[in-house]
């Protein structure tokens, strides 16, 4: 079982030279393993800062934060990296893949052990079998999108966090790869948590939070 | 190249002089003084009177040389001998004969046979006078020739001797003599010594040019690893966001490169020798190049080696810090 809290944040940024606010006194609480989690709110809202603090990229001035026992406030670099192998997975919004390695030796930096047949089933599953053995740079915005999403899913891992795993997406591989995500979470018992503004996506979600104000809410 | 020319003379009689030390008396020391001091003396052991002259070869950009000892034809066997040389093809000079012996690798380079011909008769540019025919071909570690010395004498009109001295050891032969002004000692000492002091110069500017060389390679190799490095930050931050620590995302760079150092360094030892095999059997087939890569040589390449692997070290530190690897992961590089 997972267990994410965030308690009390509060969390500034700079944004041309100006101090914003992003999170004032704001609780997040999410407990499950094989559920999908959506944080949805506008841009600028704070989305993928939640996921940069569950990562651990991003640490809030105020309050605690604890991601399956360990205190992310007290973290240092050898339980970090220990937290990032084991635990946790991220897509970030850019979808940062390595240029000079095919795609599938893309996906096997996050885990060399995949079963081969396996992974090929998720490659044909998301249209991109063909790519298989192609550098992301000769790759459509949409296919390398779907490329860093099994990147991020084949982690062995119990928490992926998925920062607009959409944006790039027609309406067909939108709901393709929300389908895999719903499967994947359900066999593998692993918590998916989607930063999004995209309604299309509330319907595969177990747990819906909106961000308002500078807090978040439970919305399902 | 360079240094190669300059060392001409140490080609010429680098062997020669470490089999035996050439004794020459200034003009007012009588022979007899010299051979009853050496006669003597307990460090000697074989004492062969001489008369020298120089036989040209062709060099790579300049032409070389090397000696021809005319001696009394009784003690060519025994110069022979004791030199461990051997007549593999023809015959010895006969008394009082322009008759010549020469060691394979001057025949080969002058392209030569026996019954041919050498001399500034056949060739003006020759630094031997006369003509001598070619009788034999000897077989040894030096590079002369030798001849019967009566023709010299009435060539040169001297009837003094210089003397090849054979000694059982290798003992400062200078201490035999009271008055060491009365003679002059030629050895692989005074070689050595001589080389280096009339190319103090050009060695210094050889060092120079090759201290630049190396400081340029070792420019070009750490902004060559910056630039790589730079390529490949992307990399390390999906690597360090896949939760490997950055000391071993460090080590398995430094690794990585200890790879292709080695790689490199044996790679580019072995085209070397390659290139030089080229120089030797193909550019300069006709010509004298003995030029090899030795410890030395091998040696220059250690310190870019070093330097690649210490800038890779501290680049690595200054880059891979867990701010800038965030930074490039998130987008805001």
């Amino acid at each position: 079982m997972n267990k994410i809290q965030l308690n009390n944040i509060t969390l500034t940024r700079k944004q041309y030279k100006e101090k914003l606010t992003i999170f004032e006194n704001a609780n997040l609480e999410v407990i499950g393993k094989d559920k999908i989690i959506l944080i949805y709110g506008p841009s600028g809202s704070g989305k993928s800062t939640i996921l940069n603090i569950i990562f651990g990229i991003l640490y809030p001035e105020y309050g605690d934060v604890y991601i399956n026992g360990y205190n992310m406030n007290k973290i240092n670099a050898d339980l970090l990296s220990k937290y990032r192998s084991n635990v946790i997975s991220l897509m970030f919004q850019n979808f940062p893949l390595v240029g000079w390695l095919t795609c599938k030796e893309n996906i096997l930096l996050s885990n060399k052990n995949i079963n081969k047949d396996y992974l090929y089933q998720k490659l044909k599953q998301l249209d991109i079998l063909n790519a298989k053995n192609t550098t992301p740079n000769k790759l459509s915005i949409g296919q390398k999108q779907r490329v860093a999403i099994l990147q991020s899913i084949m982690k062995n891992v119990n928490i992926t966090l998925l920062d607009e795993p959409t944006s790039a997406l027609g309406h067909k591989y939108k709901f393709e790869v929300m389908k895999l995500l719903k499967e994947y979470s359900k066999k593998n018992e692993r918590m998916i948590i989607i930063a999004t503004h995209d309604n299309d996506l509330k319907q595969y979600a177990d747990v819906i939070y909106k961000l308002k104000d500078k807090k978040i809410y439970k919305s399902l | 190249m360079t240094r190669y020319i300059s060392e001409s003379e140490l080609r010429a009689w680098k062997n020669n002089l470490n089999k035996f030390t050439i004794i020459e008396p200034n003009l007012n020391v009588y022979n007899k003084n010299i051979i009853n001091k050496l006669t003597e003396s307990k460090e000697k052991e074989t004492l062969i009177p001489f008369q020298e002259a120089l036989i040209k070869i062709p060099g790579i950009l300049n032409t070389e040389y090397r000696p021809i000892f005319a001696m009394d034809v009784n003690q060519i066997k025994l110069f022979l001998n004791k030199t461990n040389s051997e007549l593999i093809d023809g015959d010895l000079p006969t008394k009082n004969t322009r008759e010549l012996i020469l060691t394979v690798d001057i025949m080969e380079y002058k392209g030569l046979n026996i019954g041919d011909y050498v001399g500034n008769s056949i060739d003006e540019d020759e630094y031997l006078w006369g003509r001598f025919e070619i009788t034999g071909i000897l077989k040894s570690e030096l590079s002369l020739g030798l001849s019967s010395i009566e023709y010299f004498k009435r060539k040169t009109n001297v009837d003094r001797s210089k003397f090849l001295l054979f000694t059982e050891s290798n003992n400062n032969i200078s201490n035999l003599f009271e008055n060491q002004n009365d003679y002059k000692i030629r050895n692989l000492n005074s070689l050595i010594q001589n080389h280096n002091e009339k190319y103090k110069d050009l060695n210094r500017l050889i060092f120079i040019i090759i201290l630049v060389l190396i400081i340029s390679l070792i420019i070009i190799s750490c902004l060559f690893i910056l630039l790589y490095l730079k390529e490949r930050k992307k990399e390390f931050a999906i690597y360090y966001s896949n939760g490997i620590k950055i000391k071993n995302i460090i080590i398995f760079e430094l690794k990585e490169f200890s790879i292709l150092i080695i790689l490199s360094l044996i790679l580019g030892v072995s085209f070397s020798n390659i290139f030089l095999l080229f120089l030797r059997k193909v550019l300069f087939r006709k010509g004298v190049f003995l030029a090899t890569l030795s410890y030395h040589e091998y040696l220059l390449t250690l310190p870019i080696a070093l330097s690649i692997f210490i800038t890779l070290f501290f680049v690595l530190k200054l880059y891979l810090k867990p701010s800038k690897l965030e930074n490039i992961i998130l987008g805001d590089y």
